[in-house]
Parts: C-alpha cells; structure tokens; sequence
C-alpha cells in the first residue's frame, strides 16, 4: 500500500544537490508529488519541502538522504530529525 | 604553484605513493605535476584497468585507491569501476579531467556531464569550476572516501582549475562528533544472545571494511556460535576455523544454508541482506530474531527487520559484547551445525584424465597455505568455486566483484593487491570470458614487472550463464559458446608473459608446482568440462533450504 509522506530538507546548494536529492528519491521507489526549494538563511543553503509517495518505508528514504553529503538535516513528517554529523555546515 | 601541482602534493600529503591512470588532454596539467612527483604513476592500458587496479590495491591494503583519467571517453571509461567500488564500499579517489570551464556545456571536444553521471555511483562527487573550491574540494573527497562506509569519491577538475595559480594552503575538515557506542542496545544484543538458543553469526564485508576481523573473532570465540559468511565475508574468520561453515546464499554451503534456516537469532555484523545471500527473502531465517550491527543505518531494516540495530564504530561494539557476555552458546546446536558441516562438506575427486576445477583449486589452495597470498577473481563459475574451494586467512586476502559482479575485475585487481603487497604471492583466477574483458592489462604485468599469476580455468563457454540456460531455460544456450578462443598461452607468450596449458589430471600437480615456483608473472591455461556446474544452488525465487544438487563430472 503506498503512502504519503512530507519532507523537510536543508542541505548545501553546491553542484548537483538537488539532482542527486531528486535522483535519489526516484531510484529508491518514491514518486514526488509536491517539491519546493527556496535559498536558506546559512550560506549556500537550500530549504526543501517536498511531497512522495511510495510503497517502501519512508524511514529507509529518510536514512539514505541524509547520507547525501550536502544534506545538512532531513525532517519526514515533522517528527523524525536527523542531522548529518558530517560536520558539513 | 598550478591546481595540478597542488593536487598532487595534497596527495603525496596523505601518503599516496602509488596512482593508477590514464592520461589525455583535460588532464595533462596533472600528468605534468606526476612528472615530477615521489608517486608512482602505473599506466594501465583502459581505464577501466586503471580503477579496478585502485579498487584491488584499496581492498587489499586497507588504503585509499587513487586513479587518474582524461573528461569524456577517460571517464566513461571508469565508470564501471566506480559503481564496483560504489556496491562494495571500496575507498576509492576518482579524479578525472575536465574540458575548460568556459568550454562547459558547449558540446566542445572531450566534453561530456562526468559529475552528471556519477550521482548513482559515488559515495559523493565534486566539480571544481574555480581555484579557490579546488583546496577544500580535494581535502573533502579524500575524506569522505576513507570514512564512516567507504565508497568512492569522484573529482573532476576543470582544466583551467589544473592550470591557475594556487597558494599552498592546508584544509582542515571538522571532525565528526557520531558518538561510538550505543550500550543500552548492545545490552539488548546481549540480553538475546544469552536468552537464544540457535544464535548463529552473519559475517559481511563490512568487518574487513571497518578492520574489525580481530574483534570479531574474539567474540566468536569467546562465544562459540556458529559462523557463516557472505562472499565478501569470506575470511573474516578463517576458512578452516572450526565453527565456520562456510558460504551462505546462492551457492554457499549446506551447512550454512540449512543453520540459517535453523537458526533463531540471526546475528548479521557489517552484512546487507543481500538477494544473492538471501534466496527468498521472505523465508530467509524464518524463526529467527535478528541483531544487525552496521555503520550505514540505511541499511537497516531495509530488507530485513532487526529487533536490535547497532550502529557505530564495529570493533568498540564488538569489543564491548566480547568483555560483557560469559555465556557460551547452546553446545547441543552447536554440534549439529558441524555436524552438518562434516557430513555435507565437499570431496574432491581425483581423475587422470579430465581436470576437475574444485579439486584443482583446492590443491592450489594448499599448496599455498603457509604463503602469504591474495586471490583475486572474475565472475563466473569459477568465482563461486574459489569461494567455495580455496582457504582464506583474511579478508583482505580474497578480492572478488560481489555488489556488481563485475567481469574483467579480477586481472586488474590483481595488479593493483600487488603492488600494495610486494611480499604476497598474488593470484588471479579467471575464466575465458572474463580474461578478455581487460587482457589488455597483461602488457601492465610486463612494463611493471609485476609477477601476478593468472590461473585461466577455460571452459570455452560464458559458464554461468550456461548453467543457468541449461537449468532454467531448458537447455537452449543463446551466446554463450566461445569455443572459437584464441590460444590463450600464445596471447600470453605475446605480451612477454609464460605461460602452459593443462588438460589432464596427470598434468596438474607440475603445472601448479611450476605456476608457484615462477618469479615473473605466468599463465596456466587449464581446459575444463565446459558441462561442469557450480553446485549446490538455490534457484531463484527458492529459500536457502531449497538448494539442489547435480551430478560433479
Ligand atoms: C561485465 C559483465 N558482463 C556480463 C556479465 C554476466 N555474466 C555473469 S557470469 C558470466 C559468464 C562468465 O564467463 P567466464 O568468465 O568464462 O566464467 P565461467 O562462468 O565460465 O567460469 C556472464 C556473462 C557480468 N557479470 N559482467
């Protein structure tokens, strides 16, 4: 049964990151639906809402984005957080 | 200084003494600085030679694999490679060249979208348009290729970066503050292997990933449960420690297969799940509770639940169950595990005429017990009969293409493992498809010098997937017939290499005594059975417990 979910990302807008969030959600067996990004307050930063639905769970989508070395934090339905621990910001 | 001459002392920095490369215009500023650099530039004759060759010196020395190509067809070149490295977490540096920033979407000479192109096969990759990204962007890829799960970085350089004046400056990266150990799970892990009564170790590649094998062996033996192992788990702990029952998956044991399927808690350390080891996933360790200890959370409950996951440094976690447990595990499981073991082991048999590729690989493996050495393989059926037929120390001393299941890696690799292991006798194990995907690379063997050992097991057929057409698609073998080889000795012979060729059982014990006496680099070509199959073997869409077995010629 597929299921909707929300989320919230801030990463680095460096080459690419937005296409491999994008790539990445799509390889993973998600559809978007709804996507909005808008420049964050840190430098270089990027504010994403997004929309997906898929079938697999969405906490697998969640732990593979916040691999992604320009996301800085991933926000799924509001209440799981992560922050990279990278150190990249 | 230049870009290119910056690039090359930050590697010199980081202790990079050896390069695998290929040269061409976006990157000739950065062959200028190699010129005159203390590292040592092995020119491969593909690219792809080039990255499997890193690949091969990373994963048998625990160190970062460096390679070194031109923008357009160089790095379309190793793009396989990369992805290889990418599914066995390999850390691996990729650099290639790029056409002038200015020249960049233009469609011009050599141009083409190389960091496009990675974004599905790299643990990260970076394009460096300007001077001033080129110190942090280098810093940045070396690290993130060595930490947490290692995976390949790939840079590309723009050629005007490689020829812009540069300050020498040092980066520094923040270091990472993920605390290590997590004790509330690891009390649950030692709560359900107390109260367990059929634990069983799952043994990945990761172990050798994280150099882990100590403390992973401590514990298993501390604990006396019984072990299987993944491909690239193989030699986590020796092949020959008595609890190890070997291989799981599609052409593991029987006796690790059936201890899976038996087990009731399935203790899966730096291991992924993977389809190959699994058989049918929803009948894979169907009674049992599962502990998954893994760097990359991703990986958990990703295919399968784990009751308790535990994340964080391996060897802190395993060190810290090893001095909290005293329990050993349930003795009367224990002996039926080996039990099993002994009764479904494999025999060799012995015939004067044909040559029988187990029994010959099996002899070679004790003919080099006592040496260090590393295997290195293609993939195939001969792939599956060294993880199934040869003993292993270390992990580090088995390099084989388990995530992509890449032909052509073996030869490669092989070069790579030996100019990281100059006192390791270093072997690959190849097929007659698999060799000619990069036989190229036997001119590398003679400019270098480097004396690996190709043991050509030559059935005149692609044989896995013979196998499969005989099994599964009812005898009718589509492209897979290569009886029509070239006389594999003479091509040898050509590049300056020695070489034999064996068909008989009478020949094999000289063949392999010579093989192993040679200084330099040899082939032995040595014709099989092209009807000989790889056994036991789950059909797809089986469980583990579902193997069948055939007839060994
Ligand atoms: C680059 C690549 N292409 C195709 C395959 C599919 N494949 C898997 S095994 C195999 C046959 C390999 O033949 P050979 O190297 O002679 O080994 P054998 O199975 O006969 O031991 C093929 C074609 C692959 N794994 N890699």
């Amino acid at each position: 049964m597929s299921r909707t979910s929300n989320i919230k990302i801030i990463a680095k807008n460096s080459l690419g990151s937005l296409e491999r969030i994008l790539r990445l959600v799509r390889h993973r067996g998600f559809e978007v639906s709804y996507f909005e990004a808008n420049s964050y307050d840190i430098e270089d930063g990027l504010a994403i809402t997004m929309q997906v639905t898929g079938e697999r769970q969405e906490s697998n989508l969640f732990h593979q984005l916040y691999k992604l070395v320009d996301v800085i934090e991933v926000n799924l339905n509001s209440h799981q957080k992560v922050r990279s621990c990278l150190g990249n910001d | 200084m230049l870009g290119a001459n910056y690039l090359i002392k930050v590697l010199e920095e980081h202790k990079v003494d050896t390069v695998f490369g290929y040269p061409g215009g976006a990157i000739m500023p950065v062959y200028d600085a190699l010129f005159d650099s203390s590292i040592k530039h092995i020119l491969c004759r593909h690219e792809q030679g080039a990255v499997f060759a890193a690949d091969g010196y990373a994963r048998s020395s625990g160190k970062l694999g460096v390679c070194i190509a031109t923008s357009g067809p160089g790095a379309t070149n190793l793009l396989t490679g990369i992805a290889n490295a990418y599914l066995d977490s390999v850390p691996l540096l990729a650099i290639t060249g790029q056409v002038n920033s200015d020249l960049m979407g233009t469609d011009s000479f050599q141009e083409i979208d190389t960091l496009g192109l990675s974004f599905s096969i790299v643990k990260h990759s970076i394009l460096v348009k300007t001077i001033d990204e080129l110190p942090q962007a280098i810093y940045q890829a070396i690290h993130i290729a060595q930490e947490g799960r290692p995976g390949p970085v790939l840079l590309d350089i723009t050629k005007d970066v490689q020829q812009a004046a540069i300050k020498r400056v040092t980066v520094s990266l923040p270091v990472s503050d993920c605390s290590d150990l997590d004790e509330k799970k690891l009390q649950q892990a030692k709560h359900l292997i107390e109260t367990s009564s059929r634990p069983l170790f799952y043994a990945g590649g990761g172990i050798g990933m994280a150099n882990a094998s100590t403390s992973f062996r401590a514990l298993a033996n501390k604990l006396q449960i019984p072990i299987v192992t993944t491909l690239k788990g193989i030699g986590s702990v020796a092949t020959n420690f008595s609890n190890n029952l070997g291989m799981l998956g599609m052409h593991g044991t029987k006796a690790a297969n059936f201890a899976v399927q038996d087990c009731d808690l399935l203790i899966a350390v730096g291991a992924r799940f993977d389809d190959r080891a699994t058989g049918k996933l929803d009948e894979f360790a169907p009674s049992a509770k599962v502990i998954h200890f893994d760097f990359d959370k991703a990986e958990f409950d990703k295919l399968k639940f784990a009751t308790v996951k535990v994340t964080g440094n391996l060897n802190k976690n395993l060190q810290y169950l090893e001095q909290q447990i005293n329990c050993t595990g349930n003795q009367q499981w224990l002996s039926s595990c080996l039990a099993n073991k002994r009764q479904y082991q494999f025999k060799y048999s012995k015939s004067e005429q044909t040559i029988c590729a187990s029994s010959l690989l099996n002899r070679l493996s004790k003919l080099l017990h006592d040496k260090p050495h590393i295997v290195t393989c293609d993939v195939g059926q001969h792939q599956m009969w060294v993880a199934q037929h040869m003993h292993f120390q270390g992990i580090e001393n088995h390099l084989s293409s388990g995530g992509l299941g890449a032909m052509g890696y073996g030869l490669p690799a092989a070069i790579g493992a030996q100019l990281a292991n100059k006192d390791h006798q270093v072997i690959n194990v190849s097929g007659d498809g698999s060799i000619m995907m990069n036989i190229q690379e036997l001119a590398t063997l003679i400019r270098y010098q480097i004396p690996v050992k190709i043991l050509l097991l030559d059935n005149q057929r692609l044989g896995m997937v013979r196998q499969w057409q005989q099994l599964f698609y009812n005898n009718r073998y589509s492209e897979v017939d290569l009886s029509d080889n070239p006389d594999f000795t003479l091509v040898a012979n050509a590049f300056g290499i020695r070489s034999q060729s064996i068909s008989s059982g009478m020949q094999v014990e000289k063949a392999l005594q010579q093989f192993l006496d040679s200084e330099k680099s040899y082939l032995l070509h040595v014709s099989i059975d092209p009807k000989e199959n790889v056994w036991p073997l789950v059909p797809p869409g089986k469980n583990n417990s579902q193997l069948i077995e055939g007839e060994s010629l």
